[in-house]
């Protein structure tokens, strides 16, 4: 054991069980076997099961659902009866047209900035957790930390058109109908929720505990 | 790093701890795949769907963009939407405006060449309102399909089809000379019942005629046969007749849009309808059509003295007041060298109206070589026997010609002149210059009347009366009557209590009328002047009645005097 190195739980072969929280010894495991809680028997694991694999699976699927959230219609608002599907940035557009230039930059910000930003946060951790980089492993944590924050706001536009539609219900007049690119959008924010979820920050500082290897 | 990689065993002092329960399990593939996996599904299924649902891009070109918007505006068949404009620019030259569209894919393979688009708007016809709908939903595209030669582009028509493809019914072209007031929307009429409407009119490639398309709707299109016949119907007609004034009104339609009536044959009740497209001649009016059927007619000129002026293309030609013919050309012809200008008159006479159909054969056996050598034989001879074209007045208030061809036995004998284009008929005076001269001669008589001494006798007439009227035995006779009047009052009621004198007053009475009656003396002048005054009022009355008797018999005298031509008849 090398003193200079910081002690950590997994350094020190303890898992703490997430359901009782007991603290238990762990030995090295066979390949295939699992670790269990003695007292409650929830599983136990040092780090995020497959935190990697479950990170990259989620986010590869929300880089693909980004596709059809952005160019399917999110509602179609029809009144008077007449009316058009609209995107997400075709709504944006709209929005700038009459003039609500504060509301169409939150919308462009809630919807398009920051999923996308989220998506390049999350690869961009993925990857350098992968090549086991050193680099800045404190700003990389501060990034995680707001990925993990700021995500679920997101979900901004989707309880919008879940509330307009819930209210606009005027019959003949105006109503507001769901798209399939509102469910395909809040696939994308759910599922960058659980990548943020599934990604495991303590791999960042693992990198660190054996620069031998690098 | 994987929790079976702990290179580091836990330091002493945590032996408190419990051991973590380890168990066997055979780990597969990690399930957490299935998510990309499954979004990549969906992706791809929603790709494919967008894709499959894309329709045609077609692109129509209209004149104007009016209410057209892109990303807005629907195409709709049969009011339900079948595509969107997606598109709205200008052609290079800035003359059209392009329109793309994408149509559902469902309608794909109904975009054959022929289908038609037009731009719905709001409309006001005479024929009704339309497009009113898209006051309130925008201006939409109609389109009627065709399932033709697929085609994506098409011209956009500027005004709605007036009858639907689909409209059960037979289209005809008909030629006529002149539109008159038929347009677009025209009602067709068969027995005075609606039966279709004009499509279209345009002006024929040739410049000489004008096509009407029609529409007849079924099941009254049977009645088109090809012997059927059209006319135009102003929708309201005078005539003036024997009978009086007839007014005959149609459909104010008809009267605002003109009309176009046809009938079906009789003698071909049995016959088949007219195939889609069939063309027929338009006529101006029904009397046209016994006219125009009329082929066979013979061109002749006539040289009149004078002027001409009232005689116009089209003015009759008549024989005793029955048309024969008409007036085809009137023109100025000046002899250059001598000077002299003529108006040489072109007619036309339709055999036809002369001869009835077997005389004509009659005279076409007898006549036929003589008429192939451009020979006039008939006419020959009855210009011999004195037949003469003269220029009469059809209307006084027009001063509209005719010409009329009359016999004048008593002219000296000319012969049908052959060597101009035509062989030419002689003339006689017109009936203008006869009247003229009449006209004068009335003057000249009025002239002559003894109107001072007509005047000079009324008054003395009336002086007579005057005299008569105020005369003092008139008065004394008035005053006796009233006297004796009195007296037979007096005596009436005295007549009861004395009867016995009674006689005696009688005889007293009748005497004193009689003395009355004897002082108006029939010898005296008042009495002379009476009975003068009387006869001379006979003898006024007397010409009086003989006046209007010939007034009543020969009302031309009045123009014409009473040795006029009009006296001649
Ligand atoms: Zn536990
Ligand atoms: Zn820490």
């Amino acid at each position: 054991m090398n003193p200079a190195l910081p002690v950590t739980a997994a350094r020190a072969a303890l898992a703490r069980c997430h359901a009782c929280h007991l603290l238990s010894r762990m030995k090295p495991l066979a390949p295939g076997s699992h670790a269990h809680c003695p007292r409650c028997g929830a599983a136990l694991h040092l780090r995020k099961p497959d935190s990697l694999a479950r990170a990259w699976a989620l986010t590869l699927a929300a880089y693909i659902l980004y596709i059809p959230a952005n160019t399917l219609p999110i509602m179609t608002v029809v009144s008077m009866g007449h009316g058009e599907p609209d995107t997400i940035l075709s709504g944006v557009r709209v929005l700038i047209a009459g003039g609500l230039w504060p509301l169409a930059l939150l919308v462009f910000f809630a919807s398009v900035v920051v999923p996308v930003l989220k998506l390049l946060a999350l690869t961009c951790l993925l990857i350098s957790v992968q090549r086991k980089s050193r680099w800045r492993p404190r700003d990389r944590t501060v990034l995680y930390r707001i990925t993990e924050v700021v995500g679920r706001w997101s979900m901004i536009d989707v309880f919008m058109i879940s509330i307009l539609v819930a209210l606009v219900k005027l019959g003949a007049i105006a109503t507001i109908e769901p798209g399939a690119g509102a469910l395909a959008f809040a696939a994308v924010v759910v599922v960058t929720m659980f990548a943020a979820m599934s990604f495991d920050p303590r791999l960042i500082w693992d990198a660190l505990e054996n620069p031998d290897e690098r | 790093m994987s929790d079976n990689d702990i290179r580091h065993p836990g330091p002493a002092g945590n032996d408190y701890l419990p051991d973590a329960v380890v168990v066997e399990k055979r780990r597969g593939f990690s399930i957490v795949w299935l998510i990309p996996l499954v979004a990549a599904l969906i992706g791809a299924w929603l790709a494919y769907k967008t894709l499959s649902e894309q329709g045609p891009i077609i692109t129509l070109t209209f004149r104007e963009g009016t209410g057209l918007e892109a990303g807005k505006t629907k195409i709709k068949y049969k009011a339900l939407d079948v595509g969107v404009v997606k598109t709205v620019r200008f052609s290079p030259d800035l003359s059209q405006v392009i329109v793309t569209a994408e149509m559902n894919k469902e309608v794909a393979r109904h975009l054959g060449e022929n289908s038609r688009f037009w731009v719905v708007r709001p409309r006001v016809g005479l024929s009704g309102v339309s497009g009113l709908e898209t006051v309130v939903s925008g201006t939409y595209i109609e389109v009627e399909f065709d399932d033709g030669n697929p085609a994506r582009a098409f011209t956009g028509l500027e005004q709605p089809p007036a009858i639907r493809a689909d409209t059960p019914g037979h289209r005809y072209l008909l030629l006529t000379d002149q539109l008159g007031s038929i347009q677009r929307g025209s009602p067709i009429y068969f027995r005075d019942i609606q039966v279709g409407e004009v499509l279209t009119t345009q002006l024929a490639e040739d410049n000489r005629n004008v096509l009407v398309h029609v529409f007849v709707n079924a099941p009254y299109d049977r009645l088109v046969r090809d012997q059927s016949r059209f006319w135009k119907t102003s929708g309201f007609e005078v005539s003036l007749g024997a009978q009086g004034i007839d007014v005959r009104m149609e459909s104010l339609l008809s009267v605002l849009l003109g009309g176009i009536a046809f009938d079906a044959p009789e003698h071909d009740e049995a016959g088949s309808a007219s195939r889609d497209g069939a063309q027929f001649r338009l006529y101006d009016s029904f009397s046209d059509i016994a006219e125009s059927s009329y082929t066979r007619r013979d061109s002749y000129m006539m040289n009149f003295e004078g002027s001409v002026r009232g005689l116009s293309v089209g003015a009759p030609v008549e024989v005793r007041g029955l048309k024969i013919g008409k007036v085809t050309e009137v023109k100025l012809d000046i002899d250059l060298k001598t000077g002299n200008i003529r108006v040489p008159v072109a007619v036309e006479l339709e055999l036809e109206r002369i001869l009835p159909p077997d005389l004509m054969k009659q005279f076409d056996e007898t006549y036929g070589t003589l008429r192939a050598e451009g020979r006039r034989p008939g006419m020959e001879h009855m210009v011999k026997r004195g037949l003469r074209a003269q220029l009469r007045t059809g209307s006084l208030l027009t001063g509209q010609l005719f010409v009329e061809l009359d016999f004048y036995p008593d002219s000296p004998p000319l012969e049908l002149v052959y060597g101009g284009p035509y062989p030419e008929i002689p003339t006689v005076p017109g009936a203008l210059e006869a009247f003229q001269k009449t006209a004068l001669d009335i003057l000249d008589k009025l002239r002559k009347l003894p109107l001072e001494q007509i005047a000079n006798e009324l008054l003395g007439t009336m002086q007579g009366a005057n005299r008569l009227v105020n005369a003092p035995e008139w008065r004394a006779a008035i005053r006796s009557l009233d006297a004796t009047l009195k007296d037979v009052r007096t005596l009436a009621q005295t007549a009861d209590r004395q009867v016995a004198a009674l006689a005696s007053d009688v005889g007293k009475t009748l005497g004193t009328v009689r003395n009355t009656l004897e002082s108006v003396d029939p010898e005296a002048p008042l009495m002379v002047d009476l009975g003068n005054m009387l006869e001379e009022l006979a003898a006024a009355a007397r010409s009086i009645r003989t006046l209007s008797d010939h007034l009543d018999r020969h009302p031309e005298s009045l123009l014409y005097g009473k040795g006029g031509p009009g006296a001649k008849k």
